[in-house]
């Protein structure tokens, strides 16, 4: 029975099947750095990166966010630039994909444990190009007191 | 098509499907080990394909063959079962990927392509139809790689 299914998958993969998945990083509109604040719903701890789901219950940016740190890392990214364009999207109250690093990314900034279900995150990400969808990559995550930047590797 | 995404989601909870997904380096691990087995691949039927179009005539067809043809057979082997492992790790997102779809596709018809050249005994022939299917080879190999390198582009 098992094995009927197996063919089905092999045929079937050669078909159109719906799209529902991921996208490049290209496919993420860079220059509306977005602001989503809420709580973990979903984690998926894997490569090729890991993911997670965000309820977001945040409808402006939090007082003096524009002045917040960022960290160091290895890519010289425009920190200041971003926070001063960073936004909250419209009607950013409910559930967001949200894509971060592969593992070893978010292990090389110490976060070897998965977040939880019911961490509170804030983000700055970038939403796919194609608005119908609430899924954004992230630029910096925000957990605590503690702030991370996956473009690149931490600066030691 | 309801039982394919049942079957890609009981893929997707196979306990070895978690392990790939879950450690940190098995994953790119895969990723070199398929990225080398298919430059072997390639890199054999390359040279045995120009060798088709009529460089180095010096050199033997036939022993070249025997050589470049199952070089290439293992690498693909061992290109295609590191790519099983994950495609298994990723099940449902992967075969939804219109890139990797159009990957399988041509896989298949470059296998189909290799067999009509052994078939027909396109080495020893070596006429225009044997270089036409050398052609054909190399631009559906090419766009395999294509397609791979855009699963994670689209």
């Amino acid at each position: 029975m098992k094995f009927r299914y197996l063919l089905q998958f092999v045929g079937a993969a050669l078909l159109i099947a719906p799209a529902v998945a991921h996208h490049g990083w290209s496919s993420f509109d860079q220059d509306r750095p977005l602001y989503l604040g809420g709580i973990v719903s979903q984690v998926k701890w894997q490569n090729p990166h890991a993911e997670m789901t965000l309820r977001v219950d945040v409808a402006k940016l939090p007082e003096q966010f524009t002045s917040r740190a960022l960290p160091g890392q290895q890519q010289s990214v425009d920190a200041a630039g971003i926070l001063k364009k960073v936004q909250v999207p419209s009607s950013a109250e409910g559930a967001w994909e949200v894509e971060l690093a592969p593992l070893s990314r978010m292990q090389a900034w110490g976060l070897s444990q998965p977040l939880k279900v019911g961490d509170r995150v804030e983000v700055i990400g970038y939403r796919l190009a194609d608005n119908n969808k609430r899924v954004v990559r992230v630029e910096y995550l925000f957990v605590g007191d503690k702030a991370y930047a996956f473009r690149s590797a931490p600066v030691n | 098509m309801p039982e394919l995404a049942a079957v890609l989601a009981w893929i997707d909870a196979w306990p070895i499907a978690d392990v790939i997904r879950r450690s940190v380096w098995v994953y790119p691990a895969l990723e070199t080990i398929h990225i080398a087995a298919f430059a072997t691949v390639f890199g054999a039927l390359m040279l045995l394909e120009l060798r088709v179009f009529g460089a180095a005539p010096a050199v033997p067809l036939s022993p070249l063959a025997r050589l470049a043809v199952p070089v290439a057979l293992i690498a693909f082997a061992l290109a295609a079962l590191a790519g099983c492992l994950m495609l298994i790790s990723n099940a449902t997102e992967l075969v939804s990927n219109l890139a990797f779809q159009i990957k399988l596709g041509l896989i298949a018809a470059a296998g189909a392509n290799a067999l009509w050249f052994h078939q027909r005994d396109s080495i020893a022939r070596h006429d225009v139809v044997a270089k036409a299917q050398s052609l054909l080879s190399v631009t559906l190999w090419l766009g395999v790689i294509a397609c791979g390198r855009l699963i994670a582009y689209i």
